[in-house]
């Protein structure tokens, strides 16, 4: 940064500052105490909401204000949630490269951000994760349960102005090992979300209010909480999707549910964030990823250079990153004993590795692994002395228990 | 229960929500005030304090409460309906910008806001990107990417300025 430039900047924070100073907790009190009461006049919708019927629900296809689009795909086996985001057809040839700056398109300057994805195209697939964890959307959590039966996964859209909103999904295949019909989807379903909640399209319709407590017992959106949600469930050929707010209008999440429908894989492709790397952009985004980085010998980086999944650019130089990391820690597995040179050489410098190099001041678990195997100085972030098994576990490489973290 | 239990008990909330509003106040101010300039940052922050002492029963444990308070103050709020703070999201003020190079006022306030956020914290308020990204409750990877792309729009718009 130019040093006329970061004058300037330091200059507007002490400017800003000053007109900001700091807030006492007598003000804080008094605050709170004058804007109860005019919130009595909202308390009473908080704690005795109108309920709106499904067919009013149906009927709303755009939010009273602001264009908020939902869309879920189970038959393309894709869901999407996004509207008024720039088109892919924008993107340079080398947005996605590492290093490059995308344009600034798209995301923030949406009118109301963009999406929240997770391609489940193939239970045989692995999973994939759309990742964008900045203030827009994105999509986290991911499991597997057991063999591939289950896959779930949350788009979380989160705008300063809108508030919340959650989508899950839960999809099956065929040896989901309770019948998808529409009784054991709405178990599964309150057994998932912890509350009441409902299904429709084919099955009982209306929009709930959930309150009392939630799946870990603790009290919800009650009279005093600042944060009201609501919940919604649907199914869908097979897929059971969630959809669940914070802090947003009940028209705009009336709105948002209404307005979920599929789309196709075309459509999908096209919708997710700009900085997100597209499966005919993957191998290239790999290859960067993985120049110059020791690879054991036999690592085989073709899975993840050809995988279908699309991930954050980050999501990707991690998913490489750490197929590597953990592929030396299958080394020192397999050496059994004391840590290999090979191994605590080439984990020594991982911070120069293209995947991590812009987190290489962080102070993150795996720099903490990987600074111990190369230090040979094999203590964990727990402190206990740490084997092979505990760092696998630590890392979380395919293979060993994980470890808690925290 | 007796009152003067009672007393003694909301007394000692008191006492823990003043040491948590001297221990978060400044960074959740700051944080605040970068996203959304000077005045509705403060009101913002005043909001989310609020907010956290009619919740103090769940705030005080959290693990990050700054990054939870720094939503309530993005979004919380809008829950009221009768507000006395009036918010300009995503708007800076020009006034609150005044006396510095236009310019550079001007450039910032067209910055997506979690540029700005970043942008402001790192450069005009001197934290480390990994205070910001725990703040945020965003990765460190993020943190960089929002500030390299809010250093180039930046500069390019300075640089288009000073061109012309």
């Amino acid at each position: 940064m130019p040093a006329d430039l970061e004058n300037d900047m330091n200059e507007l924070g002490a400017r800003l500052l000053a007109e900001a100073p700091p807030v006492t907790t007598d003000e804080v009190l008094r605050y709170t105490a004058e804007r109860r009461s005019p919130t009595t006049t909202i308390d009473p919708l908080i704690t005795n909401v109108p309920l709106t019927d499904i067919t009013d629900i149906t009927s709303v296809r755009r939010p009273r204000r602001r264009s908020v689009l939902v869309a879920s795909v189970a038959a393309a086996s894709v869901f999407a949630v996004g509207v008024g985001i720039a088109s892919r057809d924008d993107r340079e040839p080398d947005e996605v490269a590492i290093g490059a700056t995308p344009s600034p398109t798209s995301l923030a300057s949406a009118p109301l951000g963009t999406l929240a994805t997770e391609v489940v195209a193939d239970l045989a697939w692995p999973p994939r994760v759309v990742f964008d964890d900045g203030f827009g959307w994105m999509i986290e959590e991911l499991i597997e349960d057991g063999q591939s039966l289950v896959e779930t996964g949350t788009a979380f859209y989160r705008n300063p102005e809108l508030g919340e909103l959650v989508v899950n999904y839960l999809r099956s295949g065929d040896e989901w090992p309770v019948p998808m019909d529409d009784d054991s989807i709405e178990v599964a379903t309150i057994s998932m979300l912890g509350a009441d909640v409902v299904v429709y399209g084919g099955t009982p319709e209306s929009l709930e209010w959930p309150t009392g407590t939630d799946s870990d017992g603790s009290a919800m959106n009650q009279p005093s909480d600042a944060f009201v949600s609501f919940e919604a469930t649907l199914k869908y050929d097979g897929h059971v999707i969630s959809v669940a707010s914070n802090g947003v209008d009940q028209d705009d999440f009336v709105a948002a549910v209404a307005g979920m429908h599929p789309v196709t894989e075309e459509t999908f492709q096209a919708i997710v964030p700009y900085d997100h790397v597209l499966p005919a952009d993957r191998a290239r985004v790999v290859d960067a990823a993985l120049s110059g980085v020791p690879l054991p010998d036999g690592f085989d980086a073709e899975p993840i250079r050809s995988s279908v999944a699309i991930r954050s650019l980050g999501g990707v130089n991690n998913e490489a990153g750490y197929a590597v990391v953990c592929a030396w820690v299958d080394v020192w597995s397999a050496a059994g004993g004391a840590v290999p040179d090979d191994v605590a050489t080439a984990l020594a410098g991982i911070r120069e590795w293209p995947a991590f190099v812009t987190e290489r001041g962080s102070g993150s678990v795996l720099f903490q692994i990987t600074d111990a195997i190369g230090s040979g100085e094999l203590i964990g972030p727990d402190g206990a002395v740490m084997t092979v098994e505990t760092a696998g576990g630590w890392l979380e490489c395919d293979g060993y228990e994980p470890m808690a973290v925290g | 229960m007796k009152r003067s239990q009672q007393n003694a008990g909301h007394d000692e909330q008191l006492a823990g929500f003043d040491e948590f509003v001297g221990r978060v106040e400044s960074r959740l101010r700051v944080a605040l005030v970068a996203t959304y300039g000077a005045h509705d940052g403060r009101a913002a922050t005043v909001d989310a304090l609020s907010w956290a002492w009619e919740h103090w029963a769940q705030i005080q444990w959290m693990d990050n409460p700054v990054g939870y308070l720094f939503r309530v103050g993005q979004s919380a709020t809008r829950r009221y309906v009768v507000r006395p703070i009036p918010f300009e999201r995503y708007e800076l003020s020009a006034d609150e910008l005044l006396g510095m190079s236009t310019e550079l006022a001007e450039a910032i306030k067209r910055l997506p806001v979690q540029q700005r956020t970043v942008v402001m914290l790192v450069h005009a308020f001197g934290w480390s990107q990994r205070d910001v990204a725990a703040t945020l409750e965003i990765t460190p990877s993020t943190v960089k990417a929002h500030l390299d792309r809010a250093l180039t729009r930046l500069n390019n718009d300075l640089e288009l300025r000073d061109a012309r």
